[in-house]
């Protein structure tokens, strides 16, 4: 088992605003690692630490080191769209491009550079739908707008244009908290079989969901990470009281 | 610390109340039972048998609680454990109230001409197997594994006793055919309250669980 992402001691202010409190906490490569906590524990934010979201928020300051295999991802070599390309995202709200199906998942590939070639193209965009279990369901309506898909198609929609551009890690805000049973247990399943190529971080505020899809789960409570471990323990058998409460129902 | 949600606490506190009334009802029935034994009271004993029916339902009740819970709320951590020790332990102790009716069912019948010295030492088995689960029980209330210890090596106490009372009565219906079905009836509750200590053991193993998460022999 290797570390794909390692942070050290990162501590993150909004202005005066302590959010994150020396941070330090590794992914796993090819595992699913939950971040739960209450509102406003700063889950966000860690999360957008990784693929360099916060760079756009002035007023957030970034201290520690993060890395992704091995290599600091803060430091001036590195250009943020080349990490995105290797670190996808997707958000607690479905937010396609007004676009069409096909443009949606090929928009990245494209910018990207990966290729102009319309065969090549299509060859990504169908395996990228494939894999996020979209295919089958657009196969005959590419080119119909993406926001014209229900919201837990637009959600694999967003998977499936992450996916193209063949990142290593996917980061997920509440993938599902806009979605219906069905529609996120799709995407559970998803997420499930996306691990075996991808690591996957995800933050989200359904203890069953961490329960469900995370192979590691990670307690955050006012800025603090209060326990790290696996997540049949930390379910069952938390070590601190914290987590225990919090998973209970007891505060947050 | 207290659930947010006010029903979610009151539900998991009935849980806990009926087992503290299980309890509580098994011991009272500890003490009638060897009250049997001595006194061979009929009405006692049919008290008894009556009285088990309350710890039949309340394994049903307790049951049907947790059936509720794991289906509404899907419980995690500590209550997840304490739900999953609840509906292991109810059925032991629902045995235990089936061991006590066949004490009493068996006791109050035993001919008066027995020697004394088989009655005294059913007691103190009796006694043994009524301290134990008290002290089982306790553990469980109070989340503390303070005497889990103790009641495994008090277990292997109450089998060699049964063992020792079994060879005594054994050679004492040799010599007196005509006590051989009173004889039989003092093996059975000896068996009973052997089988208590058994049940105890079960569940020790299961608040060793609740507390550390993982059974004492892992
Ligand atoms: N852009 C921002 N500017 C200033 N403060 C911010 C900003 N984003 C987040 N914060 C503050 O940082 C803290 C952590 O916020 P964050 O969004 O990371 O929490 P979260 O754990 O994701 O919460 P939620 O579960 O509600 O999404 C909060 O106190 C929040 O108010
Ligand atoms: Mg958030």
């Amino acid at each position: 088992m290797v570390n794909i992402i390692t942070t050290k001691n990162v501590n993150v202010h909004y202005g005066d605003k302590k959010a994150i409190d020396n941070i330090s906490l590794n992914f796993l490569k090819n595992n699913v690692t939950a971040l739960i906590g209450p509102s406003g524990c700063g889950k966000s934010t860690f999360l957008r630490c990784l693929n360099r979201m916060n760079d756009v928020i002035e007023i957030c300051k970034i201290e520690g080191q993060i890395c992704m295999n091995n290599i600091d991802i803060y430091s001036n070599e590195i250009e943020v769209e080349q990490l995105r390309e290797k670190i996808g995202m997707v958000f607690q709200k479905p937010n396609p491009f007004p676009k069409s199906i096909y443009d949606n998942v090929a928009y990245g590939p494209r910018i990207h550079g990966f290729t102009d070639n319309k065969e090549e193209l299509d060859e990504i965009v169908n395996t990228s739908l494939n894999k996020a279990g979209l295919f089958n369901e657009v196969k005959d309506r590419l080119d119909d707008l993406g926001t014209s898909l229900s919201g837990g198609q637009q959600q694999r929609l967003c998977i499936a244009r992450a996916i193209a551009i063949k990142p290593e890690v996917i980061l997920m805000d509440e993938p599902c908290s806009a979605l219906d049973p069905i529609a996120t247990s799709i995407i559970e399943e998803l997420i499930t079989e996306l691990k075996k190529s991808y690591t996957i971080i995800i933050v989200t505020h359904s203890m069953q969901q961490a329960a469900r899809v995370s192979d590691k789960t990670a307690f955050f409570h006012l800025g603090n990470l209060i326990e790290e471990g696996d997540t049949s323990k930390i379910f069952t058998k938390p070590d601190n009281q914290k987590t225990n409460d919090y998973i209970t129902g007891r505060f947050g | 610390m207290q659930h947010t949600d006010k029903n979610y606490e009151i539900q998991m506190n009935s849980i806990n109340e009926k087992l503290i009334k299980m309890g509580s009802i098994l011991e009272e029935q500890f003490n009638k039972a060897l009250k049997v034994l001595s006194t061979r009271d009929e009405n006692l004993a049919n008290d008894i048998i009556d009285t088990d029916k309350q710890i039949n339902d309340l394994n049903h009740d307790i049951s049907d609680t947790v059936f509720q819970i794991i289906a509404m709320r899907q419980p995690m951590a500590d209550d997840l454990r304490f739900l999953f020790c609840s509906i292991k332990i109810i059925r032991d102790l629902e045995r235990i109230g089936d061991h006590l009716v066949t004490v009493a069912k068996k006791g109050y019948r035993i001919n008066s001409s027995i020697p004394p010295e088989f009655i005294e030492k059913l007691e103190i088995l009796g006694n043994k197997a009524s301290v134990m689960t008290h002290d089982a029980l306790n553990c469980l209330f109070e989340r503390k594994l303070s005497q889990a210890d103790k009641i495994a090596e008090r277990d292997d106490i109450i089998d060699t006793l049964h063992g020792e009372f079994i060879k005594d009565v054994l050679s004492y219906m040799k010599q007196n055919d005509d006590y051989i079905p009173d004889s039989l009836s003092l093996i059975q509750i000896s068996k009973g309250l052997e089988r208590v200590g058994d049940r105890i053991t079960n569940i020790m193993e299961e608040v060793h669980f609740l507390i550390e998460g993982k059974y004492s022999s892992e």
